[in-house]
């Protein structure tokens, strides 16, 4: 029954893509939109940047994306890195209170409030191999690696190169293309 | 024009041309499926690689949910004029990012679940995944036409017919040129083929120009062209001789046909003239076969035989031969038809004839074969020969009663003249005695009787001497053999007064010995030299001795100079006791040259004399060899 197979391949990427649909709809009860596009965004980010081997101790060693401040995805980010990996090391999601929690991270997203001495975590991570992101406007300025904005109803990114090389990270190209890339006037 | 039937020139120039052609053709052809599946492949690989790099490059802006930025990345593709069409889906196989280069394209395809590119009607299409590291973030969608292979196959066309358009021509013109090297001695060859056929002159010969194939077939064909010259000038001297033959049978034939009939007309006439010569013959003709049986013969045979010819013909031969002699006959007969020649009247044994009534009667015959178609056939002349048998036994009964007469004359002559000596010395001694004594004493009539007494009885004892010698000739002596030239010098001795007399000159040539009684021999010679001197002329005597064989026979010669004999008394002179001359003249007995002739005749030769007169004669005489 030829006909028959043909249909159930058919519909094969039908069933799935429904089902997919459903787990996007509960996802998208615990976060809005916008915080879905930023979390599969961090996800992507671990893509386009790499970080020197010197930052795992072995090759089990966990990647890590951790969250500092309120974690504004719910659960949609964790269910995101499910199973992925980053070269090999699993990736995990790990949420931190303060800034003495973080032993070992690799991208930190900083959800502080306007309020929160952004300067004082900034300067606590330096010299760390650590892709810092935040919404925070002022990110960049404060010495931030990546910020993210909304313009023209779209999610987008800045990226300061300079911090980013300073957190011994090398960015792709690519992803400075699609980024707003910050450059300081030169004293 | 078949092809057959074209020039070789043409032939080849074709088979080049075509040759190459054709190889240019397949090699194109196989060329252009080749370069039809390596450009698909090229094209793949070249689309492949875009994709690749177009999915490189447009990762981030799926990643990052940038369709502005893919747009940008998708406008790269201008640079390929033949991608009519690209796309991009996102994750979920939504359209994400287009370019269009094509107002044809107006639809795009949804997202394929399989990578790869494939050949439509038109145009190559293929999807390629966008991943980032081990995440599949989208897929491209590429589309694009044939043109540049259509373009690339254009200017391939151009190119091949371009390559065999100039292939064509430089095959033409080199074979134009090459194949003269092939074609040029074939050509020649046929052209000189073509004299020698249209003239027929064989004398002709190709000119070799290499040593290749041609070359052997032309010295192959200069060969055959010998061989035919050669043959033809045999096959025409043949021919002449032929002609030169017919004619000269035609000829003959025609005078043998002309002959023929007068031969028919001879024939018969011959025939006639044979018959009637065969009973005109004065002798008695049988013709007889090879066994014997008698096919012809003649009246005189009937009358010879006394047998008629129908008891005579089929007869055998026998029947005419004597009993005693018929039972060899057949025998005989074998042996002269096995070397059938003629033989002559009287030759071989005497031979006997049978009369029908069985009297014999002696015959000669002559044989003479006749080759004739039956055979050899043998003609017999027979002639009774009783006759002449009967005259010849006469004649011997004669001629032995004539020599027992002429011995009892010799012996008579001999003694008688023997006897006379006695007497007669007597008569010559008493009357020389009463001539001596009694001259001048009694008259004159006296002295004349006396004197001729005593001449009388003088001649009267020469003649008696000469008769005496003359008998004595036949008197037997045995014969010996004789050194002629000490007789000469004895008999010259002998002569030598009455040489000395007459001043006569004797010459001889050197002479042979010869077989016989010397003393006649001797008296010859003495005989013939003393009347040579006898009988001379006003000259001196010359006389020349001469003798040599002859035939069978020594002939001597005793030539002079003296007076000669006429001719009518030339045979005269041999007969005894015959004078020419009176005794008053040249005194003799008439018998010398008798004597002479009988010497010669003793020794079984002849004497004759040659003689002029007045001028001198030779006397010739021969003496049998001896032996």
């Amino acid at each position: 029954m030829p006909n028959f197979k043909r249909i159930r391949r058919h519909c094969q990427p039908v069933i799935l893509t429904l089902l997919f649909s459903i787990t996007i709809f509960s996802a998208q009860a615990q976060a809005p939109r916008e915080y879905q596009i930023k979390a599969a965004f961090l996800f992507n980010f671990t893509q386009f940047v790499e970080w020197p081997a010197s930052c795992f101790s072995t090759d089990k060693d966990p990647f890590i994306i951790g969250i500092i401040g309120e974690n504004p995805f719910g659960s949609y980010l964790e269910e995101i890195v499910v199973g992925e990996k980053v070269n090999g090391h699993p990736l995990v999601i790990r949420y931190f209170k303060t800034l003495e929690e973080i032993k070992s991270c690799h991208i930190l997203y900083i959800n502080l409030s306007q309020t929160s001495k952004l300067e004082q975590v900034v300067a606590g991570l330096k010299g760390k191999t650590i892709l810092t992101v935040s919404d925070r406007t002022d990110f960049i300025q404060e010495g931030g690696t990546l910020r993210f904005f909304t313009k023209n109803n779209k999610i987008q990114f800045q990226i300061n190169p300079e911090a980013g090389k300073k957190a011994n990270l090398i960015i792709s190209s690519k992803l400075l293309r699609l980024a707003d890339v910050f450059a300081p006037v030169k004293k | 024009m078949q092809i057959k039937d074209m020039p070789i020139q043409r032939k080849l120039m074709r088979v080049i041309v075509l040759i190459s052609v054709i190889v240019l053709l397949v090699t194109c052809a196989i060329f252009f499926v080749y370069e039809f599946f390596s450009f698909k492949q090229r094209t793949i690989e070249k689309l492949s690689t875009i994709g690749k790099i177009i999915s490189a490059n447009s990762t981030a802006a799926l990643a990052f949910d940038n369709p502005k930025d893919a747009n940008e990345i998708l406008a790269a593709l201008k640079t390929e004029p033949h991608i009519v069409a690209a796309c991009l889906y996102d994750k979920q196989g939504k359209l994400f990012s287009q370019y269009i280069n094509s107002s044809s394209v107006n639809v795009f395809p949804p997202k394929s679940e399989s990578e790869g590119y494939h050949f439509e009607d038109s145009h190559i299409e293929g999807f390629q995944f966008v991943v980032q590291g081990n995440n599949r973030l989208g897929t491209l969608y590429i589309k694009c036409d044939l043109g540049a292979m259509y373009e690339q196959f254009r200017l391939y066309g151009m190119v091949t017919a371009l390559v065999i358009i100039f292939s064509f021509l430089l095959a033409y013109f080199l074979s134009r040129i090459l194949q003269k090297s092939i074609s040029k001695p074939i050509l020649d060859l046929a052209q000189t083929a073509q004299i020698i056929s249209n003239k027929g002159d064989y004398s002709v010969r190709a000119t070799k120009v290499g040593k290749d194939e041609m070359g052997s077939l032309t010295d192959a064909f200069n060969q055959m062209l010998m061989q035919i010259q050669k043959q033809n000038q045999a096959l025409s001297e043949f021919n002449k001789k032929l002609e030169q033959k017919v004619k000269e049978r035609t000829s003959e034939l025609e005078l043998s046909n002309k002959n023929l009939d007068s031969y028919a007309k001879q024939l018969k006439e011959s025939e006639e003239q044979f018959k009637g010569l065969l009973e005109s013959a004065p002798d008695a003709m049988v013709i007889v076969n090879e066994d014997g049986v008698i096919k012809l013969i003649n009246r005189q045979t009937e009358k010879l035989f006394a047998y008629n010819k129908e008891e005579l013909i089929g007869q055998k031969v026998e029947l005419l031969i004597p009993q005693r002699f018929a039972g060899n006959h057949p025998h005989h007969l074998e042996n002269y038809f096995t070397n059938p020649k003629a033989r002559e009247m009287g030759a071989g044994l005497e031979l006997f004839g049978k009369k029908k009534n069985a009297d014999e009667f002696p015959i000669e015959i002559s044989l003479s074969p006749l080759r004739t178609k039956e055979g050899t056939i043998v003609s017999a002349a027979i002639r009774d020969i009783s006759e002449r048998k009967k005259v010849e036994l006469e004649l011997k009964e004669k001629s032995l009663e004539l020599t027992r007469s002429n011995s009892e004359l010799e012996q008579f002559a001999y003694v008688a003249s023997h006897d006379l000596q006695e007497p007669l010395r007597m008569v010559t001694s008493y009357v020389q005695l009463l001539s001596n004594r009694y001259k001048d004493k009694l008259d004159q009539d006296a002295n004349d009787f006396i004197a001729f007494a005593v001449d009388g009885s003088n001649r009267m004892r020469i003649l008696i001497t000469d008769l005496l010698q003359y008998s004595r000739v036949n008197r037997t002596k045995p014969f010996e053999w004789i050194d002629l030239n000490n007789e000469l010098t004895v008999i010259l001795k002998n002569l030598e007064s009455s040489i000395k007399e007459n001043n006569a000159l004797i010459k001889s040539d050197p002479l042979p010995k010869i077989y016989g009684d010397n003393v006649l021999i001797g008296q010859l010679f003495q005989n013939l030299i003393a009347n040579a001197i006898k009988f001379k002329g006003e000259k001196n005597p010359e006389i020349y001795i001469t003798g040599k064989k002859v035939n069978n026979a020594y002939q001597f010669s005793v030539k002079d100079n003296g007076i000669g004999i006429q001719k009518e008394y030339s045979d005269k002179i041999f007969v005894i006791f015959q004078r020419l001359h009176t005794k008053e003249k040249y005194p003799g007995t008439g018998i010398g040259l008798a004597i002479c002739k009988k010497i010669v005749e003793r020794h079984g030769g002849k004497i004759w004399v040659e003689s002029e007169f007045g001028k001198g004669s030779t006397f010739y005489f021969t003496i049998a060899t001896g032996v």
